[in-house]
């Protein structure tokens, strides 16, 4: 994916994603993540290439794929106006959720915002807004979630408790999350994807990236998935 | 079924948003400013102040307000970020669609509302007058329109921009040209249409939305285009303008159908039939040309060519009141006395379309010369054979047009369901070089819709038969051979306690009102002054003296043959009954009843005295009979200080002072002095003049001798019908004892900055000179 300025955004991807599998997406910033992120919602279109969705290539099998996706971009705004459960109920009917009083009221508890269902958005803080737009992207139980940085903005818990979240979710879908945060993933995904300057510097599970560096690296005990990150990031010239 | 799931969500979500409430309810008030402080279509019927107005108002209102909402609401999703979510549910056309529709429903059924909330108001307003026709079209055709306009091209406009101020800015840009006054001529940029034809209150305006209509098809074409285009442009996939645009024109049908609109809404507005857009020519020596806008007459050399004679004429016209046209056949039997064939020039107007001519059975050629020479008149050049005998046929359809070029909307003629207004060469061809023998006269027939009551010029037309179609056969007849039309749902009233028949037509719909406030009684007050004063009128039952109530749409009134018409504005109860107005109504009435004793053809002009026509003894007998009515004083105030302050007007105008500068005048400009001049010298100097006679002859009492005498003389061969040599001579008086000095025209002292008399005499002489030098220009 080349931008119209020349910069090359992303460059030999060639990538397979399956479900179910959560998948974490790392890399330093301006790496690609979020374009890449956009390229699989359609919101961009590769300059060369193709991205196939079910064997349907992109942008004509775009209106299947997005009856079937959940997105929370990096960067969103709400409805101000409208309460929690207001913008919930208009984006279940956005994506003509079916029985959507109750599909509305589980992702509200998914999210933890049950006792702000009724408050106004624009009264929420950075946090909670963050979940809301979580809780839209659960909406209608879609097969495909993309998370962009899903989890900025909360604290440790929260981090904890979404976590645990899009671990279970992904038992069923395929989840891709990216993220700065290696401890958001690395206990739960099954698959890593490591961009450093468009290009992909791994792809695998955690346990074999560590192994890896471990081997390459000659250490005595197994790595932590950071070390392993930081390591391959050096290797590469790069500064986490 | 995904796009109908869309356009629930968006338009129950359009529901319950307040800013929709509150636009619609802003929205609904706006009609209020209709009934006073904005009034685009006039106040000379109750049905203007009361129906058109407000619903006009309301739509401009509504126009800006709908586009506010829908600035409001496509730039919502920009404003709070959400663009990449609900990018990434609902595909970005998909959703502008959406939006869109919702909002052209809403101003769909905000319109049905408002009409239906200022219903009832109306119907009180105007009682028995009211039709429910003429208010359901009015608002489909009026308000509207107009929000789907506006939404249509607000909405392209942010797509395209997608920038909320300068979306609204554009949009305005907009508007105020189709509000713009410089635009006069060309009524199809009045998208908007203030209607300047006069709102009907009881003869129907299909005329009007006839217009109206394709203007509005013209410009839902365009727009909707418009909308069409900005829709490919909406920004995709992360691209900008150029490469959204690429993209998106894949879906070919969005292109093609936007091109098929433009090139629709192009076809429409080049071939619009009603307006005569031509230019009229500029006078050519080698011929007789009038130009439009003035009243100058060119004269020129004679064509050589056999003189025709006019001897019979047959008319059949066949109202084709849907289309607004009407097929007729006209049938001239000439004496061709010169016995030459040859080229003979017929004038029609210009929305006629000749499709047959045959002479004595066999068809003859004819060519279309389509030189517009004078306002809505052509020349069709016919080849006539060497017979003695004519019997020529002609075969037409004619659809009457407006002038482009009389700086204001004027709906001369007319056809349409409710009303015909049709005369002269408009209802038929005739032969410009023939002339009427004094036995001509004309028959013929004419096919009405059931329903319509027929008042012509001429005998009282007669119901023939019932065609079972829905129409009716007439009879016609009359001497000469031109007549005059007037049809619609007319009651024709006697008028009680005449010397002679006297008729009254007018709408049904005002017969309540008109019961209630008397109008007989003014009418039988005009008849009976000039009866007792001058002489009664020679018609008979066969052929009376029939008063015409007219559309609105032609504003004024005038008189042909034994018809004395003015529009219904005059007999609105408001203009008959105000005394702030002076019963100024009732006056143009009686002036127009006038005219039947001292001459129908107003324009005809004495050559003597180019000053001296018909007006003159009408507007003095106008005076004399006010004066009865009202008193001495009203009578100096209304008229004697009208006639010198429009006079001395003309006196000081700058171009007549100085003439020198008089070649810098555009021929527009100079067509306007020449109209300045006519009216003051027709319609002030002459019967100031008429008035100084009096004075002299010895007062009031002998004037009126005098006028009974020249009336009952039976006046000349010639229009005027009394001349200004018999006026003179009747009066035992010369030209220069009724040269008009600045005693007769004296300012009453209203005017702090009028001339002393010394510089009115002085003024006087060089408007004399100016007078003359334009008179040299006309007459070159």
């Amino acid at each position: 994916m080349t931008y119209p300025n020349g910069k090359a955004a992303l460059q030999d991807i060639s990538l397979r994603l399956e479900s179910p599998s959560l998948i974490g997406l790392l890399g330093p910033n301006g790496a690609g993540k979020s374009t890449f992120m956009k390229l699989l919602t359609a919101a961009l279109l590769p300059t060369k290439g193709k991205i196939l969705a079910d064997g349907t290539p992109l942008p004509e099998g775009e209106q299947k794929l997005k009856a079937r996706l959940g997105y929370l971009p990096q960067s969103f705004g709400l409805y101000d106006e409208l309460t929690v459960w207001q913008f919930l109920d208009y984006m279940a009917a956005l994506k003509a959720v079916p029985s959507s009083r109750q599909a509305i009221d589980q992702v509200i508890e998914a999210v933890n915002l049950t006792e702000k269902r009724r408050a106004r958005i624009r009264t929420l803080s950075g946090g909670q807004r963050q979940r809301v737009g979580i809780a839209q992207a659960l909406l209608g139980n879609p097969d495909f979630l993309i998370f962009d940085e899903p989890t900025a903005g909360l604290d440790p818990e929260e981090r904890a408790h979404f976590r645990s979240l899009f671990s279970r979710i992904a038992r069923e879908k395929l989840v891709l999350l990216s993220t700065h945060i290696i401890e958001d993933i690395q206990s739960v995904c099954s698959q890593l994807i490591i961009i450093s300057h468009g290009r992909i510097l791994y792809n695998g599970s955690p346990d074999a990236l560590t192994a890896a560096i471990r081997r390459s690296t000659g250490a005595a005990a197994e790595p932590t998935l950071e070390e392993a990150y930081l390591t391959l990031m050096k290797k590469e010239g790069q500064r986490p | 079924m995904r796009f109908f799931s869309y356009l629930r969500v968006e338009w129950l979500r359009l529901l319950r948003s307040p800013v929709t409430w509150l636009t619609l309810l802003a929205a609904s008030l706006t009609p209020l400013i209709g009934y006073g402080i904005w009034q685009p279509a006039g106040t000379v019927t109750t049905a203007a102040v009361v129906l058109a107005n407000p619903l006009l108002a309301g739509a401009l209102g509504g126009a800006f307000l709908f586009s506010a909402l829908t600035v409001y609401e496509l730039n919502r999703v920009k404003k709070y970020h959400m663009e990449s979510i609900t990018d990434s549910i609902v595909p970005p056309l998909t959703a502008a669609a959406v939006k869109a529709i919702c909002l052209l429903l809403a101003a769909i059924l905000w319109a049905a509302a408002v009409a239906a909330l200022y219903l009832p108001y109306t119907i009180y307003s105007l009682g028995s007058s009211f039709q429910p026709g003429e208010y359901l079209r009015f608002s489909a055709i009026f308000l509207l329109p107009m929000p789907v306009m506006a939404i249509l091209m607000t909405a392209a406009f942010w797509q395209l921009f997608r920038r909320a101020d300068l979306s609204f800015i554009a949009f305005t840009a907009v508007m105020l040209i189709g509000l713009g006054p410089w635009n006069t001529d060309t009524y199809l940029l009045y998208w908007i249409d203030l209607s300047s034809l006069g709102f009907s209150g009881d003869l129907g305006n299909t005329a009007i939305y006839r217009m109206a209509a394709y203007s509005r098809a013209i410009w839902l074409l365009w727009f909707g285009s418009l909308w069409l285009f900005s829709i490919l442009c909406i920004r995709v996939h992360g691209k900008k303008l150029p490469g959204s645009l690429i993209r998106n024109v894949r879906k070919i049908w969005l292109p093609i159908t936007a091109a098929v609109m433009v090139a629709g809404g192009a076809f429409l507005f080049a071939g619009q039939p009603y307006m005569d857009h031509e230019s009229p020519l500029e006078p050519d020596e080698s011929g007789a040309v009038s130009t439009g806008g003035g009243f100058t007459v060119y004269m020129g050399e004679e064509k050589e060519t056999a003189s025709l004679l006019l001897q019979q004429t047959r008319l059949d016209l066949r109202f084709d009141t849907a289309a607004g046209a009407v097929d007729g056949q006209v049938r001239y039997q000439l004496d061709n006395s010169a016995g030459k064939a040859g080229e003979y020039l017929l004038q029609a107007s210009t929305g006629c379309e000749i499709r047959q001519i045959t002479v004595n059975g066999e068809p003859v050629s004819f060519t279309d010369l389509d030189n517009d020479y004078y306002i809505l008149m052509k020349d069709i050049a016919v080849e006539l054979p060497e017979d003695d005998i004519l019997d020529v046929i002609i075969d037409y359809r004619c659809s009457p047009q407006i002038p482009a070029h009389a700086g204001a909307l004027i709906l001369y003629y007319e056809i349409s369901p409710e009303y015909i207004c049709l005369g002269g060469l408009h209802a038929a061809p005739a032969f410009q070089e023939a002339r009427e023998t004094e036995s001509c006269s004309y028959t013929g027939q004419v096919t009405l819709p059931t329903g319509m009551e027929l008042v012509s010029s001429g005998q009282t037309p007669r119901i023939a038969q019932d065609n079972g179609d829905g129409t009716t056969l007439w009879n016609i007849s009359g001497p000469g051979s031109r007549t005059v039309i007037f049809a619609g749902d007319y009651r024709r009233i006697r008028i009680p306690g005449t010397e002679f028949p006297v008729y009254f037509c007018y709408s049904r719909n005002h017969q309540e009102a008109f019961e209630e406030m008397n109008i007989e009684e003014l009418l039988h007050q005009v008849v009976t002054y000039c009866t007792e004063h001058y002489g009664p009128l020679p018609y008979t039952e066969d052929y009376p003296l029939n008063i015409v109530m007219t559309s609105a749409h032609l504003m004024g009134g005038g008189a042909s043959d034994n018809l004395s018409y003015m529009g219904e504005s005059f007999f609105t109860a408001e203009n008959l009954t105000d005394p702030a107005k002076g019963g100024s109504a009732a006056e143009v009435i009686a002036h127009e009843i006038i005219h039947q004793w001292w001459g129908v053809q107003r324009m005809a002009i004495d050559m003597e005295n180019s000053d001296w026509s018909a007006e003159a003894l009408t507007c003095y007998a106008t005076y004399r009979m006010m004066k009865e009515l009202k008193g001495e004083d009203y009578a100096r105030q209304n008229y004697i200080e009208v006639w010198q302050e429009k006079y001395q007007d003309m006196l000081d105008n700058f171009y007549l002072r100085h003439p020198e500068y008089q070649d810098v005048l555009s021929a527009d400009q100079r067509a306007a002095l020449d109209a300045l001049i006519f009216d003051a010298s027709t319609y002030a100097k002459a019967p100031l003049q008429i008035l100084k006679a009096e004075q002299l002859a010895g007062g009031e009492e002998q004037m009126d001798q005098i006028l009974r005498k020249l009336f009952q003389n039976g006046g000349t061969e010639l229009p005027p019908y009394v001349t200004w040599q018999d006026f003179l001579d009747a009066c035992g008086l010369t030209e220069e004892q009724l040269a008009l000095t600045p005693e007769d025209i004296a300012d009453t002292g209203a005017n702090p900055l009028a001339p002393s008399p010394a510089q009115s005499a002085r003024n006087q002489e060089i408007s004399a000179e100016g007078v003359k030098k334009i008179e040299a220009i006309s007459f070159e």
